[in-house]
């Protein structure tokens, strides 16, 4: 088979419009491609290819002769669908946080941790946005300098909790500069002109569930279980690209100059570091293009073995939609390639 | 014929870390390649190294290419060089391996008079079953094959087009109007593209392609379709990159923006040595402002 029949759970989304116009850019070998969503968006049609595709309402009978099925719809719904599409004789890669950490799931960055891909049972799982684009960043310098800790602040775009978030964040911009009164909706704070230091939902220990998951698919992904990491996440008014200042501590001393030479010889990463030419990375250059970016590295004064640095993505492509073709290009490829068929062997539902 | 098609790219070479070929990467390449526009590649050319590159070196590229992007692009082998009987040997093997096609450019250094590039052409047209493109690059070859000869040249049957990178219009102009209708002249500027069309020029044999595969697609279609304004805009914003490209000897500045994008390729064999600071800061400013087309991230 040189052509896969692909589906797409979540099409209506913004990760769903993303996964389309990346399989089309990237010419990912389609023989059937099946749109699914959720009953309420059902019945739409979507261009892909020249066509008009109809988004059909999702079953778990959605997937009978899949090979892929590319997942943006919840982590309820994955729940609920991924085992049944992976029994069907799917590949499922799902972008929802539901099956990340399961020890039976891989957890892949192309650029990271690819072979990871191979293990799978039916299920891998994508990264978060915020997490996929520091290890992005990260790996090439801990691969030649081992990390001892990361600590890591982000400025994540309100894409990230979908169209309605989107839309809300316009509606309130309009509706504050003309002097009118707003009422948030989607966020529990007006999100315009503001600063929300609060991104999913609260911990025990004092953490977000979205800094969590950077704490945890980091050590998943890079292989370093106990690798000391700390985050904070932040959601700013920017509609796409997600920013983070990373502060890396590493075995020994990395000049700024020793890093750049690795990051700009690294797979999927664009370093902007000239900062008395006002050039770094922007989320407003970021958006629409598929690289990681990374710029202002500098020696971090806090710490010999320090390295500060300001990593920027796409979160819609490279955070999410991106990487997950990514990963199906990983499968496609060692398919086409004869090593193995893409349906793993021996292998049951996962859960 | 087979479809060769407008839109080739003179793949460069990957090299692994000591400096032998990276087979998987050049995979990844040609399939990345022909995801962002090519619908050939031109394989073991000069901007994928042939000087320093073994026989065996470009027979196995040749062999991995064809596999990795089967039916979906054309490989055209650089299997000619300035020996005549070296070229047809090379290209027959290369003919087993199942390439598209082979691209001949004018024997360099030896400097043969016009008779001579007649006879070497047409001595490994009929030597090889496989349809021969031309390569006119006086900048490489010192010697500047004129139109009269790419003309006497083009009634040979396999003989199917020209890649011209004489820069002269003119001269280009009368090879069109000399030639049958289905001789195909391909750009070997990339600057030179779109006023090539405009005379009546096919395509283009391109290297930033590498980086920009569809936007070179997208003013070709546009320009085909009558829609010049747009294609000219295309063509204008292109330029830097095209610029940059040779700022100094190519393909140092190709693979080190290849690295920059974040699709590493390794680095170059000697005589060729990395860009330098100033080049590389030429490079840099023309990458910024793009969108680049080529697939990153692609991972072994």
């Amino acid at each position: 088979m040189s052509a896969f029949r692909v589906a797409i759970l979540g099409a209506t989304g913004l990760v769903g419009h993303e996964f389309l116009r990346i399989l089309e850019e990237r010419r990912f070998p389609i023989a059937e491609l099946r749109l699914l969503a959720s009953d309420r968006s059902a019945g739409t049609r979507l261009p892909f290819a020249g066509e008009e595709l109809p988004v059909e309402s999702a079953r778990s009978s959605s997937f009978r002769g899949i090979d892929f099925a590319l997942f943006s719809a919840g982590g309820d719904v994955s729940k609920a669908l991924a085992p049944a599409a992976a029994a069907a004789g799917a590949i499922v890669i799902d972008n929802s946080a539901a099956w990340r950490m399961d020890p039976a799931v891989p957890l892949v960055v192309p650029e990271v941790n690819p072979a990871d891909a191979y293990s799978h049972t039916g299920i891998i799982a994508n990264p978060n946005c915020s997490t996929i684009q520091m290890v992005v960043a990260l790996n090439p310098l801990h691969q030649v300098n081992s990390l001892r800790r990361v600590v890591v602040d982000t400025y994540q775009s309100v894409s990230g909790t979908g169209r309605e978030a989107v839309e809300e964040l316009e509606l309130q911009t309009r509706q504050l500069l003309a002097g009118e009164a707003i009422e948030p909706r989607v966020y529990p704070h007006q999100i315009a002109f503001n600063v929300l230091p609060h991104i999913d939902i609260f911990l025990d220990n004092g953490y977000t569930k979205e800094e969590w998951k950077m704490v945890q698919e980091t050590r998943k992904i890079m292989h370093v279980p106990d690798l000391p990491v700390s985050a904070t996440t932040v959601r700013v008014p920017v509609p796409v690209g997600h920013s983070e200042a990373v502060h890396a501590e590493f075995t020994r001393p990395m000049t700024p100059a020793e890093a750049r030479q690795v990051l700009e010889h690294a797979p999927g990463v664009y370093v902007i570091d000239d900062p008395v030419a006002a050039h770094y990375p922007l989320a407003s250059y970021a958006a629409g293009r598929d690289q990681v970016f990374v710029g202002r590295l500098r020696a971090d004064a806090s710490h010999p073995n320090g390295l500060a640095m300001w990593v920027v993505a796409d979160n819609l492509r490279k955070g999410a939609a991106l990487n997950a073709v990514q990963i199906a290009e990983l499968l496609a490829r060692r398919h086409l390639a004869g090593a193995s068929s893409p349906v793993v062997a021996g292998r049951g539902a996962a859960g | 014929m087979p479809e060769i098609g407008r839109l080739l790219t003179a793949m460069a070479t990957p090299f692994d870390a000591a400096g032998r070929v990276d087979y998987a990467r050049a995979r990844q390449l040609a399939e990345a390649l022909v995801a962002s526009g090519s619908e050939g590649l031109v394989v073991a050319g000069t901007t994928g190294e042939s000087p320093t590159l073994t026989r065996d070196e470009k027979l196995r590229l040749f062999g991995e290419v064809r596999e990795a992007v089967g039916d979906r692009a054309a490989v055209i082998a650089g299997t000619c060089n300035y020996c005549t009987a070296e070229s047809i040997e090379l290209s027959r093997e290369a003919a087993e391996i199942g390439v598209t096609g082979i691209l001949g450019p004018v024997p360099y250094y030896n400097k043969p008079p016009q008779e001579g590039l007649y006879a070497h052409f047409k001595a490994i047209a009929e030597a090889v079953p496989l349809p021969l493109i031309l390569y006119n690059i006086p900048s490489r070859s010192a010697t500047n094959m004129v139109p009269a000869t790419t003309i006497r040249l083009s009634v040979i049957d396999n003989i199917v087009g020209v890649k011209e990178a004489s820069g002269d219009l003119e001269a280009i102009g009368q090879i069109i109007d000399g030639t049958r209708p289905d001789f195909r002249v391909w750009s070997g500027n990339d600057a030179d593209t779109l006023p090539l069309l405009a005379i009546g020029g096919y395509g283009v044999i391109s290297v930033t392609s590498h980086l920009v595969g569809r936007q070179i697609r997208q003013m070709i279609d546009r320009f085909l379709a009558g829609d010049v304004a747009t294609a000219a805009a295309i063509h204008r914003r292109l330029l830097p990159l095209t610029r940059a490209c040779f700022v100094t000897t190519s393909p140092s500045p190709l693979k080190y923006a290849l690295g920059r994008v974040g699709f590493p390729v390794g680095g170059l064999r000697l005589p060729l040595v990395e860009v330098d600071e100033r080049s590389a800061a030429v490079m840099d400013s023309a990458l910024a402002p793009l969108t680049i087309d080529l697939p990153v991230g692609a991972a072994v």
